[in-house]
């Protein structure tokens, strides 16, 4: 349940290190965001000497929630933190690499660039 | 023919019983008990069963469902021959009945192999129906001496010769540096990858649209991924992921780095040397 002045973590080597959710992208008057949803997000913190600064607004792809997600098998999923990956407008993933492990769910949200790049999916 | 039979199956042992509440109109004599209970030896007949399920492409899946096929003591030969006579009829009434047959195996597998199973499965259906002719469907029959075709067919080789198909298709608009990847060890979610470079977003719409058309006539598979083309243009065909690449960002996001224990599939036009008028 990702939300407005939410901040998340960023599970990708493109040099932001934390976000803060300023808008979620979706119906008009749409109130949280989950797995595999867009936002909208301004980047507080950033490794120096990166392509990514502070301060700036960039799109991201929810892969983590502390808020569970529930399958249809009945399988519940809960991660430790809320953790975006930071794309283009095109919906490439800005780093190279993702850190952690992502939901399937990705895939069949047409995410398969994010899911091809991480190291473990659930 | 009117058929009911609910049956609950131990598997593991030779002996399964049963309970079947069997009806025909012709053959009052055998079965004027409406129902009756019946114990039964069908290692043979399981076999059988398993044979047929194989040869019609269901997949032996779930737990427990009604066996298909019961006899009893006293109707032993009667029904036996019954059975020889028009099997395939009654397989086809009970099968719509019931749907497909399943027995428990003791190498149970996990739901997402069970998953990929099914997906393996499906293609090489799809290989079938191009290549077996309309002779040996009609052919096939219980018995050890007509193997199905399905089984003859080795299974992953028919989703590789999809990946390598299509890597020819790319090579065919001079898509660069193809390289088909052979990723089920690694990740569980697909089995193929294509790796391609395209130097113009034109060329890699060329690439796409190829491609798709070939998934799309040939195998009827429609992929999800990329409309329009991208500097990553990704098609997900399910088994078989296409990555059609600019230079740069090839370089960039350096899959086949990430991807570096996968096995490499050798393309038959990389080893020819290429044809010059």
């Amino acid at each position: 349940m990702i939300q407005p002045q939410t901040h998340l973590n960023v599970a990708d080597n493109s040099g932001a290190r934390e976000l803060m959710c300023i808008r979620v992208i979706g119906a008009s008057n749409r109130r949280y965001a989950h797995i595999g949803d867009v936002i909208v997000a301004v980047i507080k913190e950033a490794v120096p000497n990166t392509p990514l600064e502070r301060s700036e607004v960039i799109r991201a792809v929810i892969v983590r929630t502390r808020k569970e997600l529930k399958r249809d098998n009945g399988m519940i999923i809960r991660y430790d933190d809320n953790a975006a990956v930071v794309i283009d407008q095109e919906g490439n993933p800005k780093g190279t690499r993702i850190f952690g492990a992502i939901a399937r769910e990705l895939r069949q949200l047409n995410f398969t660039k994010i899911v091809s790049l991480a190291p473990e999916v659930l | 023919m009117a058929v009911c039979s609910t049956t609950t199956l131990s598997i593991g042992g030779s002996v399964f019983s049963g309970q079947l509440r069997h009806w025909e109109p012709n053959e009052s004599k055998l079965f004027q008990k409406p129902r009756s209970r019946f114990r039964w030896l069908c290692l043979n007949d399981l076999h059988l069963l398993r044979f047929r399920t194989k040869t019609l492409n269901f997949n032996p899946r779930g737990s427990l469902l009604p066996s298909l096929y019961a006899y009893g003591k006293e109707a032993d030969d009667a029904f036996l021959s019954k059975v020889n006579e028009d099997t395939d009829e009654m397989f086809d009434d009970l099968m719509k009945k019931y749907g497909e047959v399943v027995f428990r195996k003791n190498d149970r597998k996990s739901p997402s192999a069970e998953l990929d199973d099914d997906a393996e499965s499906l293609s090489s259906f799809l290989q079938l129906n191009k290549v077996v002719p309309s002779s040996l469907h009609t052919s096939w029959s219980i018995g050890p001496s007509k193997v199905p075709y399905a089984l003859l067919v080795p299974k992953v080789p028919a989703i590789s010769v999809v990946a390598v198909e299509m890597a020819k298709v790319a090579s065919d608009v001079k898509a660069a540096d193809i390289r088909v990847l052979f990723v089920k060890p690694l990740v569980y979610w697909t089995r193929f990858f294509i790796i391609a470079t395209a130097f113009s977003r034109p060329q890699i719409d060329a690439i796409g649209s190829r491609i798709r058309d070939l998934a799309e006539k040939k195998y009827g598979k429609v992929p999800s991924g990329d409309a329009k083309p991208n500097s990553w243009t990704l098609l997900d065909f399910g088994d078989v992921v296409v990555h059609i690449f600019l230079p740069q960002q090839r370089a960039f996001y350096n899959l086949e780095e990430f991807y570096g224990n996968a096995t490499l599939i050798e393309l038959p036009s990389e080893t020819q040397p290429p044809f010059h008028t």
